[in-house]
């Protein structure tokens, strides 16, 4: 976002919210938490976005709310008072000291807002705010509660699976984007004539997986995904996240068979067997994190793109490569790791 | 200390290790927008980049320190450090009212309307860690008045008083909360 364009593009919008009359209440941190912490959220979780209710408070206790009392008094009493009533009168304790039935209307809103009363109002979009006789509309400055809504739709780090079933089926087969992956037929012909194969990937195939895997999930993912090598040159394949506060790796391999960096040959088939030595680096990787360098993560994903022309199931062995040979790997194999189902990749456009 | 009094008053329980070192670093860079004229306290802190975000050593012996001496409690947490406040009462130089103390209270009341789990996200997003990640070894952040986020801060003060009338009178808070509100947006829409 360009924010001086932003800005000039939305000066009318801009100055509702930061109209001097109301500055001091609508933009005011008292306000801002209730709403974006305790009250849309709120709002969110009742089912029925038809039964409109609004809760006042005054102005000055609205500034000096207690946010304990807000985290006591919503998920209990006014939850309660609101399966009867629709206007609720609060303190700064946010406890209830009056509660009515009435008809909720724009003009009873404004005058409420009129006698030092900041309105909150919750409708069917969302909660709005009424202050000294003006319905704000817009909250916030730079974003909405639609924005905010369509965030919490994206997927969560627990859904990551879900979210890398989209990845395959839908991106990676898109016209713009399945052919950074694999190698002109022009390169392909020049180093093998009359190849027949169609999966030969473009060189370091390991960058462009990762790039579009960081690309794709930094879009549907609620979380910001990260390349390690930002970090550590030595972890160049890897990505990193943080969701609720718990770190998050994937290590990216791929299997199938690449163009040389000179062009002059193809790569050597890469093979199941390099999807199960996959698992034995990445859980080697998370144990360094974890004992090594102190790191707390929560788990190291292993997401193997699978560009192989025969897409034969991969034998992990049971994982002995982890069960047998490396005993002092299986607690962290068992609780901080866990493979990914393979992506399939083929090329879609022969070229 | 400052920062979990101020924490506690916002009903945070505890904060994370790594939340301490994030929420002093915001502090330290962007302290220089607010006081211009005024030397910056938080520049005796020196943050280096970890894969947590910022680190500041000093500030590490700091927690080891106030915890031994039953100022702060430690515990694990889902595998986490958390600290929360201890047993021992809040010394005197903590209370005094200062700049300081004031701006410590404003960054964490920000934060609060977010949420201790999006300060990552504040941090990844903020002008001088960008620039701090993308440089060469070392990987240093600079709190210094002419730090990128400061930088940052400037222009987007002087596109508001540029474009919205009145806005030259709304005071550096204020530009601090919509600065954060715009860091919240490009959250929202998955951009950096």
């Amino acid at each position: 976002m360009d924010f001086k364009q932003f800005v000039q593009d939305n000066r009318l919008k801009i100055m509702e919210v930061l109209d001097s009359e109301r500055i001091d209440i609508v933009n005011s941190i008292p306000i801002k938490t209730l709403i974006s912490k305790y009250l849309q959220p709120f709002w969110r979780d009742r089912p029925n976005k038809q039964a409109f209710y609004m809760i006042k408070i005054h102005e000055e206790h609205a500034l000096k709310v207690s946010y304990a009392g807000v985290e006591d008094e919503l998920p209990t009493a006014i939850k309660e008072v609101l399966k009867t009533h629709n206007c609720l009168t609060v303190n700064a304790e946010f406890q209830i000291v009056d509660a009515e039935s009435v008809k909720i209307t724009e003009e009873l809103l404004i005058n409420e807002s009129k006698k030092d009363l900041v309105v909150f109002f919750f409708g069917d979009k969302g909660t709005e705010l009424v202050v000294r006789g003006k319905q704000i509309e817009k909250v916030h400055t730079f974003y909405t509660e639609e924005d905010k809504a369509k965030y919490l739709e994206k997927y969560h780090i627990s859904a990551i699976e879900d979210c890398l079933v989209d990845f395959e089926n839908s991106y990676l087969k898109r016209a713009g984007v399945n052919p950074l992956f694999f190698a002109t037929r022009a390169t392909v012909n020049r180093i093998e004539a009359n190849c027949t194969k169609k999966n030969i990937l473009r060189n370091k195939p390991e960058s462009v997986f990762r790039d579009s895997l960081e690309h794709y999930l930094n879009d549907k993912t609620q979380h910001t995904f990260t390349k390690e090598n930002e970090l550590d040159s030595q972890r160049e394949l890897d990505l990193y996240t943080e969701a609720d506060g718990k770190n998050y790796l994937i290590e990216v391999k791929w299997l199938g068979q690449a163009v040389k960096t000179d062009e002059s040959e193809f790569t050597s088939p890469m093979t199941g067997y390099h999807a199960k030595h996959g698992v034995l680096q990445t859980v080697q990787y998370v144990q360094e994190l974890i004992v090594r360098m102190n790191f707390n993560l929560h788990c190291g994903f292993l997401c193997v793109f699978d560009a192989r022309e025969n897409k034969s199931p991969i034998n992990y062995d049971n994982h002995n490569l982890i069960y047998r040979d490396n005993q002092e790997l299986i607690p962290f194999f068992e609780h901080h790791f866990k493979k990914l189902k393979e992506i399939k990749v083929d090329n879609i456009t022969l070229r | 200390m400052t920062l979990y009094r101020e924490a506690k008053k916002n009903s945070w329980a505890s904060i994370k290790r790594s939340s301490v070192f994030r929420s002093l670093y915001l502090s330290s860079v962007l302290y220089s927008f607010a006081f211009e004229d005024v030397d910056n306290p938080f520049a005796i802190y020196k943050f280096s980049i970890d894969r947590n975000g910022p680190y500041e050593k000093d500030v590490s012996d700091a927690l080891e320190f106030l915890v031994k001496d039953d100022y702060l409690e430690f515990e694990q947490d889902g595998g986490s450090d958390v600290f929360r406040l201890g047993s021992h009462p809040i010394p005197e130089f903590e209370t005094a009212e200062t700049n300081e103390y004031d701006w410590i209270k404003l960054i964490v009341d920000i934060l609060n309307i977010y949420g201790e789990d999006k300060i990552y996200e504040f941090i990844f997003r903020d002008p001088e860690y960008r620039r701090g990640v993308q440089s060469d070894t070392p990987k240093t952040l600079t709190v210094n008045p002419q730090n990128e986020s400061v930088r940052f801060l400037k222009q987007f003060e002087q596109a508001f008083e540029e474009s919205i009338s009145g806005a030259n009178y709304y005071d550096k808070q204020e530009y601090l909360k919509l600065y954060f509100e715009f860091l919240f947006s490009k959250i929202l829409n998955k951009e950096i």
